[in-house]
């Protein structure tokens, strides 16, 4: 048993290497580890789930989904209205807020009419109504400086989105109006932490997936460019992190008909410059765009002089040296070397899966021909993130190995969000279909 | 190496939000996390940021009844790697003449320039490594992991750890001395 991990490398050529690794890695700063530490405890403060209402009948009341066991929830539940309280009481309890006595009455009453309503119209008129009640308690509670997340409030609000989502979906309805989430958001600037990243998520559940993610190119008063998209923004929309040319940015909004988008908020995924120049090596195979430009991987660009290309062709594997150019709104090579294929024919590389056919698939501006001995690992899904590896045939036709796709959870811990990330130079469409 | 039976029940506590539980998690793996961090990104502020946002991810998916239900220890080092690689991405390299500040406590200036030469070197040949094979190599030569723990950590048999040790140790051994 060797007593130092690089001890086990057979490799003599690599051993020094993994060895001034570990050698030149020192322990932690106790003095690091204590600060994460605080805000990590302070999170998980933050981030305690609130206790579960004590009406052991509520989940069940929701929905029940049998004809006989609505009517029979409904009855009993009618029988029990009028029994426990009067008209009078009801409607006293119109005016609750989460905490009051009356309030669970105030929520009985809606689960009753709900039921009740059978027609899609009337269910849609119903939800709206009570979404819009769930928005005005939410109001009133930060009114009144209550400042303490009510996470079954927010959770009621959702569902009825949800539903009024679902509706619109199946039944001619009116759907979900856009404007709920506007309404949300006016919410955020008077809320504190925790209760406004509670908010946060209201306001991102109610996004249901409409998103840009790009590198923002140019940015003006009202009118930003993230990769090729004009973006909108408008007096409510909420910008997160001071984004600068160069940066990765999440347009958070709707596709607009005439193929802009309008922002209700816009963040910073990542910092890639700023004011100093914005510089990537990137390794891959040489291709063309359609438009006449070059792709190297995920990066399209152009050269910053026709000499960079001489000798070298379509499908050779270079390392490129790009940077940003504001000038251009785009991505200059200032240096194209090529590199040997690391593994003879074979190749491994990695990237979003662009475009899915029957027998290929798109991954980094290439097509890869999938054969029956080609195994896959997971879904393949456009947008998805996948390694393959391949090997060329003699008339230069690359055939997948193998194909294993990148686990969604995987993906999310790997930006530390729950939107997900795309490449430099592509568009997203809404939901994520890519 | 199965799970430990603390790391199921500290698990366990965990999910129920215990805080002493969530608290021990940090304190039993962090300090590991952070030096690895600092191995893979050749920076200990950069190492900071990266376990600083790997716990608060671990988290917020936890909050949301998700993330591992065991391998706790193998979850978080997959996660700091796929952080880790996410940033090299983003980043161009640095030059190497522009490396080997010498620790000043070193009892061989020389010898630490050329230690901290040889690491980055290193370091910007698993960078162009495919994500998996860098995982297995750094985990094993770096950490000391054993071949069913990479296992583990890569969710795969030990089988394919072994085919990705070979592959990676091959490209490696090329790229170092190509450059």
């Amino acid at each position: 048993m060797p007593e130092k991990p690089w001890q086990a490398l057979d490799d003599e050529t690599l051993q020094p290497y993994f060895q001034a690794l570990a050698e030149s890695t020192p322990e932690p700063d106790p003095e690091r580890l204590n600060r994460v530490r605080r805000a990590y405890l302070l999170l998980v403060r933050a981030l305690r789930p609130e206790p579960k209402a004590g009406w052991p009948l509520g989940r069940f009341l929701r929905w029940p989904q049998a004809a006989w066991a609505r009517w029979a929830v409904a009855a009993a539940m009618f029988l029990l209205l009028l029994w426990v309280t009067g008209a009078a009481t009801v409607r006293a309890a119109q005016n609750a807020l989460p905490g009051s006595p009356l309030y669970p009455l105030k929520r009985w009453q809606e689960t009753w009419l709900l039921m009740q309503a059978r027609d899609p119209q009337t269910r849609a008129r119903l939800h709206q109504t009570f979404a819009r009640r769930r928005i005005q308690e939410l109001r009133d509670l930060l009114a009144q400086g209550r400042q303490v997340p009510s996470e079954a409030l927010l959770e009621n609000l959702l569902l009825h989105v949800d539903a009024l989502s679902a509706l619109a979906q199946t039944q001619a309805t009116s759907g979900t109006p856009p404007e709920f989430l506007g309404e949300v958001a006016t919410l955020l600037p008077a809320a504190q932490e925790p209760y406004r990243t509670a908010l946060l998520r209201a306001v991102n559940a109610l996004l249901q997936g409409r998103r840009l993610v790009g590198i923002l190119q140019r940015r003006q008063a009202d009118v930003w460019q993230v990769d090729q998209v004009q973006v909108r923004l408008t007096p409510m929309t909420l910008i997160q992190g001071l984004p600068q040319p160069g940066d990765v940015v999440e347009v958070v909004g709707e596709p607009l008909d005439d193929k802009t988008w309008q922002a209700r908020w816009v963040r910073v995924v990542a910092h890639l410059g700023g004011a100093s120049p914005v510089e990537v090596t990137v390794v891959g195979e040489l291709s063309r765009t359609a438009d006449g430009r070059w792709r190297v991987g995920e990066f399209v660009f152009e050269p910053q002089s026709p000499a960079l290309l001489q000798n070298l062709r379509e499908d050779t594997l270079v390392e490129a040296r790009l940077r940003w150019d504001p000038k251009r709104d785009g991505w200059v090579a200032t240096s194209l070397r090529p590199k040997p294929v690391l593994t003879g024919q074979m190749r491994e590389i990695e990237g979003r899966l662009e475009a899915l056919e029957e027998n290929r698939l798109l991954v980094n501006g290439r097509w890869w021909a999938i054969t029956p001995e080609t195994t896959i690992e997971g879904r393949l899904d456009v947008g998805v993130w996948v390694e393959l590896e391949a090997w060329r045939d003699p008339q230069g036709v690359w055939h997948v190995v193998e194909i294993e796709v990148e686990d969604e959870e995987e993906e999310e811990s790997r930006y530390g969000t729950p939107w997900a990330f795309a490449s430099p130079n592509l568009q997203r469409a809404a939901g994520g279909a890519g | 190496m199965p799970q430990s039976a603390s790391e199921r029940q500290l698990l366990q506590r965990a999910r129920a939000w215990d805080e002493a539980a969530l608290a021990e998690i940090y304190d039993r793996y962090a300090p590991a996390l952070m030096r690895y961090a600092a191995a893979l990104l050749g920076s200990q502020e950069e190492a900071e940021e990266c376990v600083a946002e790997v716990f608060a991810r671990f988290l917020t998916v936890l909050r949301e009844g998700r993330g591992p239900r065991r391998h706790l220890r193998a979850y978080l080092y997959r996660m700091v790697h796929n952080w880790a690689y996410d940033r090299f991405r983003e980043r161009a390299p640095l030059p190497l003449d522009a490396l080997a500040r010498q620790p000043a406590d070193h009892a061989d200036p020389g010898e630490a320039a050329a230690q901290a030469w040889q690491a980055e070197r290193l370091r910007q040949a698993l960078r162009q490594l495919p994500r998996r094979q860098a995982l297995v190599l750094t985990l094993r030569f770096f950490e000391g992991f054993s071949l069913e723990e990479v296992a583990e950590v890569l969710e795969t048999s030990v089988g394919a750890v072994k085919a990705l040790q070979h592959r990676g140790i091959e490209n490696l051994r090329r790229l170092l001395q190509e450059a």
